[in-house]
């Protein structure tokens, strides 16, 4: 076994020793250091492994050298070091650069407390993609969402509390349904062991209790992934979180339950011959395309830039939504572009919104009208975002517009690519209305000067947002490390040559 | 129509109450506004979900697996441990969803979700 092989269990125990290490540390500049050296650790670890798996395929790690299927095995393949690689850079980029925000968002006395809940956040999320075991997978699951729920209620933000509480209601029964459907999968293939599961469902395809077994995966993964009409905690949680919080979650959750779809329905199962038999496709796709217009037509009303984002967000799952339920090689490529592209996207804008929050003190447009004007830098960050969500050429967006626009035209013709036309028309609408009040909004109606208005941003938080933004760029122009790697993927999941 | 003693209703009669029991919770998890009593209807879900697996697991006549000659026939012992690990997954959950509660209850001075929301509204 390669000496990097131990590499792969790293990503969930780093964050899990740092994590209590923090809450005895209290020290809130210790446990920043602590939890920036973490995760960005777990950063470099990811793009190692990725490097590694691309070249020399997949890593099996047995723990504790309990040979499956006895103990749980991991296994690292290039789709896991793909979204781990996204995971963990955001985790590094927001923990590292985005202090100043939880300085100001959160009481002394807590902030350590946070940073042990982030720790832990990352550690689930790691282990959920890393894990080969099904039943793993829910234990890891349940702990990237219960800190995650404990994360959003730390906000002072008044309505932070509620949204909290709803999320854990939604996202614990969607939880139970995942778990549900894999004592299902444990009762009719008598294993756990993903490998094994993929050896033995081929056998028992006809059984009404597969059936039931991936109808309740599927509404469990809709629940957790905010596909319409499931999403309703993603807004408040969203829009209530504290900023550096709401930052991660925006751009990593729904890809991280995205990615579980995938290893089910594309790995486990050949999805080619598994949609036409059980009609996933057929529930997917209405619900992925209502809600990409649901989520633009939202976020077209919305007064608080947060919310309009949130919004935003239910739109663009939508699309990889649509995209996985096409079950073909090029609709997993748009997928899996859309979910890189996204992240980056939208956990830039969040950071944005963030940094117009920390020197306004406000994030309703109502009151940022002009805000251009004191904050270009800011403001132009935000542009450039939009047009990123809206897939103007030489923005990463565009490149994931183009993929699912070529995967839909192939499989459903021209109607569906009207729809994706229609919706990307409704993005430029509320991103023009943000921007138009920003930029020139009423001289009578300037940023109300807040009594904790800021003269510039945290210098930490600048390059953070300039780094957004030159990845929303770099990955408009050189699309090796999306579309090429997300071909790879493809090649190896469809078994294509 | 099948008797209520067909042995083949009988020995399915912890998957039918597995149904009823995780209607039961959803059904109060979605009706109800106060707060804790969602938590309630959420916790008889997923016990719902716990007596499925131990259910699975289960083999007429068999025993614990403890290595003995006087027993041929084992229950799965694999399905108690996930439960145990789900079990204490189940009380982190109640525990924290407890603790939101109680805060709110703290700020707004009520746990009925209407009244909660109607007095975020105002602030």
């Amino acid at each position: 076994m390669p000496a990097i092989a131990h590499g792969q269990v790293l990503p969930v125990i780093l964050p899990l020793l740092a994590a209590p290490l923090c809450v005895l540390l209290r020290n809130e500049r210790g446990t920043w250091l602590l939890a920036a050296f973490t995760a960005w650790l777990g950063a470099g670890l990811a793009c190692l492994l990725l490097i590694w798996t691309l070249e020399q395929g997949p890593l099996d790690y047995a723990i504790g050298a309990w040979q499956p299927p006895w103990g749980i095995e991991y296994r690292l393949d290039t789709l896991n070091a793909f979204v781990l690689v996204i995971v963990n850079m955001l985790a590094a980029l927001v923990i590292g650069f985005g202090h100043a925000l939880i300085r100001r968002e959160i009481s002394g006395g807590r902030r350590h407390l946070l940073y042990t809940a982030f720790l832990l956040h990352i550690a689930g999320i790691n282990g959920v993609l890393l894990t080969r075991d099904a039943f793993n997978l829910f234990v890891f699951i349940e702990i990237a969402s219960l800190s995650s729920y404990g994360m959003i209620a730390a906000s002072r933000n008044s309505r932070a509390l509620l949204s909290a509480y709803s999320y854990l209601i939604y996202g614990t029964i969607g939880a139970s349904f995942i778990l549900l459907a894999v004592g299902l999968l444990y009762a009719i293939t008598g294993t756990l062991n993903m490998t094994d599961l993929q050896a033995r469902l081929p056998e028992v395809a006809d059984r009404n209790a597969l059936r039931a077994a991936l109808a309740f995966l599927t509404v469990g993964i809709m629940l957790k992934c905010a596909i319409f009409p499931l999403h309703a905690w993603l807004p408040g949680a969203y829009a209530s979180a504290p900023a550096s919080v709401a930052s991660f979650l925006a751009g990593t959750t729904t890809k991280v339950f995205l990615y579980v779809l995938i290893r089910f329905f594309y790995d486990l199962f050949d999805a080619g011959q598994l949609f036409p038999v059980l009609y996933i496709d057929h529930i997917l796709l209405p619900a992925a395309v209502a809600g990409v217009l649901y989520g633009a037509l939202q976020a077209l009303r919305q007064d608080n830039l947060r919310l309009m984002l949130a919004w935003s967000s239910v739109g663009q799952i939508g699309y990889m939504a649509w995209a996985l339920s096409l079950g073909t090689a090029p609709g997993l490529v748009a997928a899996l572009v859309q979910m890189v592209n996204h992240a980056v996207i939208k956990c830039g804008m969040f950071l944005t919104v963030a940094g117009l929050w920390y020197r306004f003190d406000t994030v309703s447009l109502a009151r940022l009208g002009g805000a251009a004007r004191t904050a270009p830098g800011l403001c132009a960050a935000f542009v450039l975002g939009g047009l990123g969500l809206i897939g103007i050429p030489l923005s990463a967006g565009f490149i994931s517009k183009w993929h699912l626009i070529g995967a839909a035209w192939k499989q459903q013709g021209m109607a569906w690519v009207f729809v994706i036309v229609v919706s990307s028309l409704l993005t430029v609408l509320y991103m023009w209305r943000a921007v138009d009040t920003l930029y020139r909004g009423k001289p009578q109606d300037p940023p109300a000067p807040a009594p904790q208005a800021v003269a510039c941003l945290p210098r930490p938080l600048a390059i953070a947002l300039l780094l957004f933004g030159a990845g929303n760029l770099f990955l408009g122009v050189d699309t090796r490390w999306s579309a090429g790697i997300a071909e790879q993927i493809a090649g190896q999941l469809l078994l294509l040559p | 129509m099948p008797s209520l003693f067909d042995p083949d209703l009988l020995s399915h009669f912890n998957y039918y109450m597995v149904v009823l029991i995780m209607m039961t919770g959803l059904y109060i998890v979605i009706t109800h506004g106060n707060l804790i009593k969602k938590l309630i209807g959420l916790g008889i879900f997923q016990s719902a979900i716990f007596i499925l697996f131990i259910t699975l697991g289960k083999v007429t006549g068999g025993t614990a697996p403890i290595l003995s000659p006087e027993y041929t026939v084992y229950s799965s012992p694999l399905p108690h441990v996930l439960i145990l690990t789900a079990i204490v997954v189940g009380i982190a959950t109640t525990a924290l969803g407890l603790a939101l509660v109680l805060r709110i209850h703290r700020r707004y001075g009520t746990i009925e979700e209407d009244a909660v929301r109607a007095a975020m509204a105002q602030e």
